[in-house]
């Protein structure tokens, strides 16, 4: 099914749009950080190149600027980014036609991308978006993370625009249609629940990843018949 | 030491990133753990968007916690993306504009 949006380089801009806009603000938000607090140039730059992941770039910076050593700073981002095996599973070989496309195209799953290809069920358009959405991001990221160094203090200060509210609105308007199915969003619910209860006491990115204890309570996502949900089809 | 830091964490992402991948080329999952993989990266992503409401790196805030919420729940309305990214914002501007951290 294809809307009059998803022209443009056949990507779904209704939704990657306002994402972009969302990344340009975090991304100068990101550079403008690091310049503020003396860390040289190149760290926001090469962080944003070769990790390529906001939260754990923030999270781990955060941690070095609260004192932290340089090894916790890496611990804390790889467990926020634990999430994002999940979601290498979920595309699976689909991100790239030869094992090369695949090494260098896993590099681009983040959030937006990954939502945005799972609401395809064939392979085909699953790589065309994860990877165009993926480029897109790569880019703008890079390019505002940039700026953002060389804006440095100039820009003002973004969590006073409620700017931080853009991107889980975006991330939950996008995955809102696979909810559609009922077991799916039980152990959505469920999975948030244990994610909140577990932050009190499991350290930064974890508790996210408990999140997936809520699949338990979705016995029909484990049966093996083909149940095919309205919501994923869109 | 900030080396250590860029090229540990961004191999440690980019592991993490590719063993879905490269593991689905070396075994054909079945449709039953496709499935469950979708589900999985779901959960996480609603589970995600529900921790980043409460608290981020900034710490917790109230007024992005309505914000998002509200935005949640006309999104679950079927209100379009477009409006639910506005309200978020708007919401969480405004009620910061009142005083709510």
């Amino acid at each position: 099914m294809r809307a009059i949006y998803q022209t443009f380089l056949g990507l779904p801009w209704a939704a990657l749009g306002p994402a972009c806009a969302a990344y340009t603000l975090v991304g100068l938000s990101f550079g403008a950080l690091c310049a503020s607090q003396g860390v040289p140039p190149f760290v926001p730059v090469a962080l944003s190149l070769l990790v390529f992941a906001g939260s754990a770039q923030f999270a781990a910076l955060g941690v070095v600027l609260a004192g932290g050593s340089v090894w916790l700073a890496a611990a804390t981002g790889i467990a926020i980014n634990a999430r994002l095996a999940t979601y290498g599973l979920a595309l699976g070989p689909a991100i790239g036609r030869s094992l090369a496309g695949r090494l260098l195209g896993a590099h681009l799953l983040s959030d937006v991308n990954t939502a945005l290809a799972l609401r395809s069920r064939d392979s085909g358009e699953r790589r065309r978006v994860a990877l165009g959405a993926g480029a897109v991001i790569f880019v703008l990221w890079n390019v505002t993370v940039g700026f953002g160094v060389v804006l440095g203090q100039w820009l003002p200060n973004s969590h006073r625009f409620g700017l931080d509210a853009a991107l889980p609105a975006i991330l939950f308007a996008i995955i809102r249609p696979a909810l559609a199915e009922g077991e799916l969003r039980r152990a959505a619910l469920a999975g948030s629940l244990i994610a909140l209860l577990s932050g009190a006491f499991l350290p930064p990115g974890l508790p996210v990843f408990a999140a997936l204890g809520g699949l338990a309570v979705a016995p029909g996502l484990w049966r093996d018949r083909d149940h095919v949900s309205r919501g994923r089809l869109r | 030491m900030w080396w250590a830091l860029i090229v540990t964490l961004a191999l440690g992402t980019w592991a993490l990133r590719v063993i879905g991948p490269v593991a689905g080329d070396l075994l054909t999952p079945s449709p039953r753990v496709e499935r469950l993989a979708g589900a999985a990266a779901t959960v996480l992503m609603v589970a995600l968007v529900v921790l980043s409401a409460i608290g981020t790196e900034h710490g917790i805030s109230p007024a992005r916690l309505l914000g998002v919420g509200l935005a949640m729940i006309l999104s679950w309305r079927g209100a379009p993306l477009g409006w639910v990214v506005v309200v978020a914002v708007a919401v969480t501007a405004g009620l910061r504009a009142l005083g709510l951290g």
